[in-house]
């Protein structure tokens, strides 16, 4: 079959996600800094409730947070969304009645990531959301850590799946 | 340098092979390539953790290389065939069709290197489109003619297939004995057995032995990776390996041809390149043989206009460019109950053929095939579960991938595709590449009949999905709301006529008594879905037993 059809699916969940980046940019870059704390802060205990440990690795585990932060530090804009994002964790725990993100407990940390994950689209909160959810399942699915409790035996190589024609070994069926 | 006897552009199916069938006959072959070579072990990073974070390892970027004509606006009438995904949602949200690419890989081996492996015979009737069905054109040749060099092309690349393939009747079994079906493909065997349909192990040239030096296929079904292993097929490792071993091939990577120069003599004069290290040369034998494909074929052809040919080389019918033909596809993904494991395997190690003959749709001219498509939809790795089948985040999100992933089945079709007016190609004079020479244009326009098959295709493979217990879709797309191709067609067609084709039963120009063009762009038309490579495969070597024999004789 034609192999193609994958770049078909990458093009089009680039244009899926909308072509205003630009104003974001200028929306985001345009922020003053107001604070000397951490403005990452936030980050991490984010990024554990967008992918918690349960039976498996959280994102933390894994250094999913410290990766991601790598990638953007050359990226002003990146940078910005983030650090947006953060500050938005924070006042929204503020409302809940806490001093920031971090000291909201699991279930207040679920109730404020839920709201980010319902933020309109072509806003930097939807931006931050969808970024910093798709660079952590990029980076997380990539360790083969988080393939365990999958019953995923990769990487493709060099072992293949010469199994192939059996049912798999450990099944899990609804 | 040495003197060369016949020049090859381009180094893919139709190059390579050519490159193969001269070479062991003594004839001295210089074959060029703007691309680099790839090293399977080095460049195929399958064996890496980060192997699913990127697709085939583009040296040269596809994307970008040729430009678009405006594409048809969608219609409400044809809303079932708009391309969707349960996580992201539509997949198009515009209300025209959009370009999502013409996908190929320039290097050596050309698209062959990230293609999943098929390799089919075109169905006899295929090859009589206009005389039994009143459309496209028909080929100057039948599959009697074509089917020795059918069996020739097999032995190098080392085909696995089934003892029968329905009306692709053989003289000889395929070299290596067919794959086992995959567990997930057995299931979409008993759903075709529900409905009264056939499915059988594909014809793959992924080795189930080891043959020539090289493996047995372990399974990964990452084939549009790029094999590490060198079990798949692609011509790098097979024909122009052979090629090289003759001592009568040379291959010079990174040049690009800028165009072919016609004398008044009905002769192409040579070959005007620009090299890798950015000088130009020209570059001259008695024979030459264009083998880009059906989009930078033509593309040279127009650009290579002269006082000697003023619509470009070997247009003289007006044909260069015309007659394009398409991937007509439609994939449907969906949930077994079952975990499947279904990222194990091969792609498309199952097919249907029971709808591929011309008369097979109802009520529709033009056949299709349906075969598994887990791999094609690259729903084989965590990461494309985690963007595409399982949304969410948190402890849910978790759940559902632990409950999800390996659950997958896709089902694929590919159909006919028939010339029409309104697809072709052209050059761009707006677009140019970083040479300043125009880039391709492709016009594409999908008909009421293709669009019919289309739904045609689109309803069996949701049929076959449910009979096999999937009972729930995730993700759809297709040619209706998108051009993606990377079968494509037609564009210097084979005939009889000069009036109204490019080229003569063998590829040679009617006019232009050295030149030959050996890629799809000769198929007057495109079968029922079959993967083509095996057919450009089979030409090549036929053409060049002609040429050898033209060059023997001094008959140029």
């Amino acid at each position: 079959m034609v192999p193609g059809r994958r770049n078909f699916l990458a093009g089009s969940l680039l244009l899926a996600l909308g072509t205003r980046v630009r104003e974001l940019y200028a929306a985001v870059i345009g922020m003053p800094q107001v604070s000397a704390v951490d403005p990452f802060r936030a980050f991490a205990p984010y990024m554990d409730t967008l992918i918690p440990r349960d039976e498996s690795p959280g994102a933390t585990d894994l250094g999913v947070d410290q990766e991601i932060l790598s990638r953007i530090r050359n990226s002003d804009y990146r940078k910005g969304i983030i650090q947006q994002g953060c500050r938005w964790l924070d006042e929204a725990a503020r409302k809940r009645g806490a001093t920031d993100f971090t000291a909201l407990g699991p279930d207040g940390r679920e109730a404020v990531v839920g709201k980010a994950a319902e933020a309109a689209p072509g806003t930097p909160l939807h931006e931050f959301f969808r970024y910093t959810r798709d660079q952590a399942v990029r980076i997380y699915y990539a360790n083969p850590e988080s393939w365990i409790s999958l019953n995923y035996r990769g990487p493709p190589q060099p072992l293949g799946f010469t199994d192939y024609t059996q049912p798999p070994t450990l099944k899990r069926s609804r | 340098m040495a003197a060369v006897d016949v020049i090859i552009i381009g180094s893919g199916a139709g190059g390579g092979a050519s490159a193969w069938a001269l070479a062991k006959q003594g004839v001295r072959v210089l074959l060029l390539e703007a691309g680099p070579a790839y090293k399977p072990k080095r460049d195929y990073r399958l064996s890496s953790y980060q192997w699913e974070q990127s697709g085939f390892p583009h040296k040269i970027n596809p994307w970008g290389r040729q430009s678009y004509a405006p594409l048809q606006k969608l219609e409400e009438k044809w809303r079932e065939l708009r391309s969707w995904n349960r996580v992201n949602g539509p997949m198009n949200t515009t209300n025209r069709r959009q370009p999502w690419g013409y996908h190929h890989v320039q290097g050596v081996g050309g698209s062959t290197l990230h293609f999943s492996g098929e390799a089919h015979r075109l169905h006899p009737e295929s090859m009589r489109m206009k005389s039994r069905f009143g459309v496209a054109a028909d080929w100057p040749l039948d599959y009697a003619e074509l089917e020795p060099y059918y069996q020739q092309a097999e032995r190098v690349v080392g085909v696995a297939g089934p003892l029968k393939q329905g009306a692709r009747w053989r003289s000889e079994n395929f070299p290596l004995p067919a794959h086992g079906l995959g567990y997930a493909s057995q299931k979409l065997q008993a759903g075709c057995k529900k409905l009264g349909l056939h499915w059988q192990s594909n014809s793959l040239a992924i080795l189930s032995a080891p043959y020539d030096d090289r493996p047995a296929c372990n399974y990964c079904s990452n084939c549009s990776r790029g094999c590490p292993r060198r079990d798949k097929g692609s011509v790098d490792v097979t024909f122009i390996a052979q090629a090289l071993r003759t001592g009568n091939c040379t291959i010079r990577t990174g040049c690009r041809v800028i165009a072919l120069e016609a004398g008044a003599d009905d002769r192409v004069r040579g070959v005007r390149c620009r090299e890798a290290d950015g000088s130009e040369s020209f570059e001259t034998a008695p024979m030459i043989i264009v083998a880009c494909g059906a989009v930078e074929t033509p593309r040279l052809l127009l650009r290579s206009e002269s006082s000697h040919a003023p619509e470009g080389l070997a247009n003289e019918s007006g044909q260069v460019g015309r007659n394009f033909m398409e991937t007509l596809f439609w994939t449907s993904s969906g949930l077994h109950p079952e975990a499947l494991a279904s990222y194990r395997g091969l792609p498309a190690d199952g097919i249907s053929w029971d709808f591929n003959a011309p008369d097979a749709i109802p009520g529709i001219v033009g056949g299709c095939r349906f075969s598994h498509a887990t791999a094609d939809a690259d729903l084989l790795g965590p990461i494309h579960y985690a963007q595409r089948v399982v949304g969410g985040w948190g402890p849910k999100h978790k759940a559902a991938m632990r409950d999800t992933f390996g659950r997958v089945i896709g089902v694929g079709a590919i159909g006919e595709s028939l010339p029409n007016p309104g697809s072709y190609v052209d050059l761009d004079s707006h677009a140019k590449d970083e040479l300043g020479l125009p880039k391709a244009r492709i016009h594409s326009h999908l008909g009421d009949g293709e669009l019919a098959r289309l739904a045609f295709m689109a309803k069996t493979t949701r049929r076959i999905l449910k009979a096999a217990g999937v009972d729930e879709l995730v993700e759809e797309y297709g040619s209706y709301d998108s051009f993606s191709a990377t079968h494509v067609f037609g564009t210097c067609r084979m005939g009889n006529e000069a009036s109204d084709s490019v080229v003569d039963r063998y590829g040679g120009s009617h006019r232009w008594q050295n030149l030959f063009v050996v890629d799809a762009s000769m198929f007057p038309s495109s079968g029922g879905g079959e993967s083509p490579s095996l057919t450009i495969e089979a030409l090549a070597i036929r053409s060049a037993e002609h040429i050898a024999g033209l060059l023997k004789r001094r008959d140029l």
